[in-house]
């Protein structure tokens, strides 16, 4: 014979089967949630683990000083500093490799016989000439390939040592550059061992140093600037380094995404299981008050109706941890593919999976807590009647349905559909809630291409007006600019100067990208609200970059460039779109420079002719680098492919939310009111008329959802955009009407969606038998 | 007016057949108040249900006002339950969402000439309380709901399935009575199922139902007023 106990887990697995598509919803909400949670958290945690292994085992700088010459006697004054631990001097310049035919842009580093500081990983080969293993994948180089390359004058041919990865470039950066992350089809890293560099007159031009003690780091960066003084051209401390930096900020965003997503999955669930129980409970009153009458006590009867929240929990738990990991698995590896990194760590992390289950288990557990508490409190006599009076009276409800039934004249099964959202207020809110996660995560992955769209429309379309950039070895090429004119097919060139500069205030600075020109024909720079900013006096400022320098306009400050440290004035500051660039005239540039010239020149060319312009521009002497718009444009294209693969997740995530919410709630609310609906159909209303009905409830709750939802997306939005502001970048937030219009008619998609298979089950209800069924 | 014809239902509950009807004749004739009498499971409410159009005959013929409906579809069906059937339950089942006024006004809805609402609420004693929600209402003034919502759509014939199983003696009775004086007054068609053989002494005809079959057909010359029943 059975126990108790074994006819009430049979009861229970019964009861799941019966209602299997509501436990289904349910579960898979808490299954995103877990799945979500435990994929990106542990994708965090793999890639701040692979990040901080690969510095710490290559002994990644603490401080990093660029200079006009750094020579042997500030060196060994830089060693005596107290608490230097290591310093490793290197030339560092700008110049191009030959490959397949054509020349790409380079920063070119020396490799010492005896590197100390930022050591390489070497995937391939040996240690000697190397590039990194991204570029020479790209362009299909293997060790032993030969390669040109040329720099300060040299033309430098040898064959690939190495193929290598190095802790400094994780993410590239273009330094002078205005490509975010560039492609390794357009800018490369390339290792030339330091003798050769050294024998060709190449003189040092940074210093990388590791310090004894972390606290001790901002006072010996004080030291070394004040042994190269005027000289300095650019310094960064180990937080501050443009890939490490950024990737930290990119880091920080997962980690906030990892827990701000599932958190909106966690709440819906709640509200779902909430709503779940209550409709078993309710429907189980008198099977509740029969169990306490054969004497099951309260505790049996708590522990039973909490077993089904701990199935759903547990099973979900379970479920989203595997899938999390394989998740994660996916995540880390495409993540770390995107970057340049040799390997990734992917610790066991074990507290996650636990957290996960204890999260995923507890949180309907809580929420199933109270409708089991009421389940074993039942009034045994008043449940044993079997006959549970719902009550509606006269209120409030009443007279606005009045109302809008003048307004709308609408039949009465309408008028009914409006009373429905004030019956059961609590699944009324759950439903609303549902669907305000819903849009908000509609809105919240839209925003950002949107966004996205705005700045690129923004910067292909008015501030790069030109065709081809051309990139300079040196500056005062006016010669060059005379014969790009000349060229046919050229239409207006036009003459700027790029260059990193680092502003100096009160003990901080910051780094920009400085643009100088005096035409604003085809380079322009505008603000986020579109006006384009021409620069007069002084510089103007990207605020987003400067922000805590706290610049005042007309100011003096100091400025390190290549030239060696400058004063300049602050023009102004605004709020410039995507890469924080700074801007002033040529002739404003040369007033505080002294250098009267330009190291960029922009190309307006004859649509037909640009791929063939540029090539004969890239034979010229004294060209760097040449890049056409429609190169820049297709560069962006390939990184903006991980960006929509993220977005379209995260739409597909939150429209399953929505679904599997509104379809729990949507349906325990047409099975409550089946007695209801076989009533309407005994008196004749056809099973249009009432799917008419409920279309026009789940409509309403939706108008309803989305006036509270829209606002509520938009402050999220605004909150997420605000917390993943950078110094680096800037992306002014932006909702076209086309994604209002999309998020609406989505949302709807979704609703009705869910409301199919309740309008089924309207349709094929057995009349007879419901009609007679006892109410309980 | 009614007529069914050899008529058999059967259902498969699990891997078992069972005949609910088992070849079933009768006839209802216009204005007449017919009492289906039998114990549970005799296949009374199977009875009540296809002739409402509710549910369908295995075998055999469903004549309404000489039209078959036997081998009507989903939306036919529905058209005649629309056009020709009242139907009062043992549970009332209103609307709990609208008032005693709007549940017998959504009946109305239904159809070109419907009757005055008001009219009908009075005709069942209940105009007074047309404003309160059926939770505010005791079992008897549900039911009072229950049948001017029926009778509001103005149709030939209710049915009526255990109208009295849920109330009290006096209330039940005074139910009975307000159903055989529409009956008397306005030449509705009554047929009452039920397993309380009290009942049977105010219809004009009684059927026997037992085992899925009639038993037999008893005219009642002499029936008598519902408030002179007891049970």
């Amino acid at each position: 014979m059975k126990s108790g106990g074994e006819i009430l887990r049979t009861k229970l697995i019964r009861d799941i089967r019966t209602q299997k598509g509501l436990f289904i919803a349910t579960t898979f909400i808490l299954f995103l949630g877990v799945t979500i949670f435990c994929s990106f958290y542990l994708s965090y945690l793999n890639l701040h683990d692979t990040y901080e292994s690969f510095y710490e085992s290559s002994d990644f700088e603490d401080i990093s000083v660029r200079a006009v010459e750094i020579r042997n006697e500030d060196l060994e004054r830089i060693k005596k500093i107290d608490g230097v631990l290591e310093v490793q001097p290197r030339i560092a310049v700008h110049g191009s490799v030959y490959v397949n035919g054509r020349n790409i842009p380079a920063l070119v580093i020396s490799l010492p016989e005896n590197e100390r500081i930022n050591r390489l990983y070497i995937a391939e080969g040996e240690k000697g000439f190397a590039v990194l293993k991204k570029f020479a994948d790209y362009h299909g180089l293997t060790t032993n390939t030969p390669l040109v390359v040329n720099f300060g004058g040299v033309k430098y041919t040898n064959r690939i040592s190495a193929l290598v990865y190095s802790p400094e470039f994780i993410l590239i950066f273009e330094e002078g550059g205005e490509t975010f992350t560039p492609s390794p089809g357009s800018y490369a890293i390339v290792y030339v061992p330091e003798d050769d560099m050294v024998s060709a007159g190449m003189k040092y031009s940074e210093v990388k140093v590791r310090v004894a003690d972390e606290d001790k780091k901002e006072e010996v960066l004080r030291k070394i600037l004040a042994v190269l003084g005027e000289r300095v051209e650019e310094f960064h401390t180990d937080e501050t380094q443009v890939s490490r930096r950024l990737l930290k900020e990119d880091l920080d965003g997962f980690q906030a995404l990892s827990v701000m997503f599932p958190a909106f999955f966690m709440l819906i669930a709640i509200f779902s299981t909430y709503a779940l129980l209550s409709r078993i409970v309710r429907l189980q009153m008198g099977n509740i008050a029969i169990l306490r009458a054969i004497g099951f006590t309260r505790k049996e009867i708590l522990s039973h109706y909490l077993h089904y929240p701990l199935l759903i929990g547990f099973f979900a738990s379970i479920t989203g941890v595997i899938a999390g990991f394989i998740g994660s698995c996916i995540l880390t590896t495409e993540y770390v593919n995107f970057l340049n990194l040799p390997y990734f760590v992917s610790k066991p992390h074990l507290e996650i999976y636990a957290a996960s289950i204890i999260v995923g288990t507890a949180t309907p557990l809580l929420s199933g807590l109270v409708v089991a508490f009421q389940a074993s409190r039942v009034d045994i006599v008043k449940a044993l009647r079997g006959y549970v009076e719902e009550t509606f009276s006269e209120g409030l409800t009443v007279k606005f349905d009045a109302i809008i039934s003048r307004i709308l004249r609408i039949r009465l099964i309408f008028r009914t559909a409006l009373r429905n959202l004030v019956r059961n207020r609590k699944r009324t809110a759950i439903s609303l809630f549902s669907i305000v996660a819903c849009t908000s995560l509609i809105l919240n992955s839209m925003v950002f291409v949107d966004s996205f769209d705005y700045v690129m429309q923004l910067q292909f379309g008015k501030v790069y007006a030109y065709d081809i950039k051309v990139s300079l070895d040196g500056y005062d090429e006016k010669q060059l600019l005379e014969e790009i004119r000349r060229m046919d097919g050229v239409l207006l060139t036009e003459p700027l100067v790029e260059t990193s500069i680092a502003v100096e205030k009160g003990g901080s600075v910051a780094s920009t990208l400085l643009i100088a020109s005096n035409y604003q024909n085809l380079y322009n720079v505008y603000n986020a609200d579109g006006e384009k900013i021409v620069p007069g006096k002084g510089i103007i400022f990207s605020k987003t970059s400067m922000k805590n320098l706290s610049l005042v306009k007309g100011e003096k400050v100091s400025i390190y460039t290549e030239f060696g440290k400058l004063k300049a004035e602050v023009g102004g500051l605004e709020l410039i779109p995507l890469l924080s660039v700074a801007t002033t005239s040529l002739d404003y540039f040369k007033e505080i420079s002294g250098v009267d010239g330009f190291n960029t020149i922009v190309v307006d060319a004859d649509d037909s002719r640009i791929g063939e312009i540029a090539e004969k521009i890239r034979e010229m002497d004294g060209v760097r680098k040449v890049s056409t718009i429609q190169e820049a444009e297709k560069s962006i294209g390939e990184l903006m492919g991980f960006f929509y693969a993220f977005i379209t997740f995260s739409l597909m995530f939150g429209a399953s939310l929505g679904f599997a919410a509104i379809f729990n709630t949507t349906s325990i609310s047409v099975i409550e009111r089946s007695r209801e609906f076989a009533t309407l159909r005994m008196l004749g209303y056809t099973p249009r008329e009432i799917t008419l009905s409920l279309i026009f409830e789940s409509v309403f709750i939706g108008i309803l959802g989305l006036a509270i939802g829209l606002p509520v997306a938009y402050a999220t939005a605004y909150a997420f955009f605000t917390s993943f502001e950078s110094e680096l970048y800037y992306l002014p937030m932006l909702i076209f009407p086309r994604t209002y219009a999309f998020t609406v008619a989505a949302v709807f998609v979704v609703v009705l969606t869910a409301l199919f298979p309740s309008t089924k089950h309207i349709s094929k209800m057995d009349i007879a038998k419901v009609t007679k069924e006892v109410v309980s | 007016m009614i007529e069914l014809r050899e008529v058999w239902k059967s259902y498969i509950m699990g891997k078992v057949e069972v005949n609910a009807l088992r070849g079933v004749n009768l006839q209802v004739e216009s204005g007449e108040f017919v009492v289906v009498l039998g114990p549970s499971g005799c296949g009374k409410t199977t009875m009540l249900n296809i002739i409402g159009g509710i549910d369908r005959p295995t075998k055999g013929r469903v004549i309404f006002d000489g039209r078959d409906i036997t081998d009507y579809d989903d939306n036919a069906l529905t058209m005649h339950r629309r056009k020709n059937v009242g139907f009062i339950f043992q549970f009332f089942n209103l609307i709990p969402t609208l008032t005693a006024r709007e549940n017998v006004e959504i009946a109305a809805d239904l159809v070109e000439k419907s009757r005055d609402v008001e009219e009908v609420l009075e005709v069942v004693g209940l105009k007074e309380r047309a404003s309160h929600f059926p939770a505010e209402l005791s079992g008897g003034e549900q039911q009072r709901v229950a049948i001017a919502r029926a009778l509001v759509k103005n149709p030939p014939i209710i049915l009526a399935d255990e109208p009295t199983g849920s109330l009290d003696f006096e209330t039940g009775k005074a139910i009975l009575g307000v159903m055989r004086e529409i009956n008397v007054k306005e030449g509705i068609t009554f047929i009452l199922v039920t397993h309380n053989s009290a009942i049977a002494a105010i219809a004009d005809k009684v059927v026997y139902l037992r085992d899925g079959k009639v038993e037999r057909v008893v005219e009642n010359l002499s029936p008598v007023k519902a408030d002179e029943i007891r049970w």
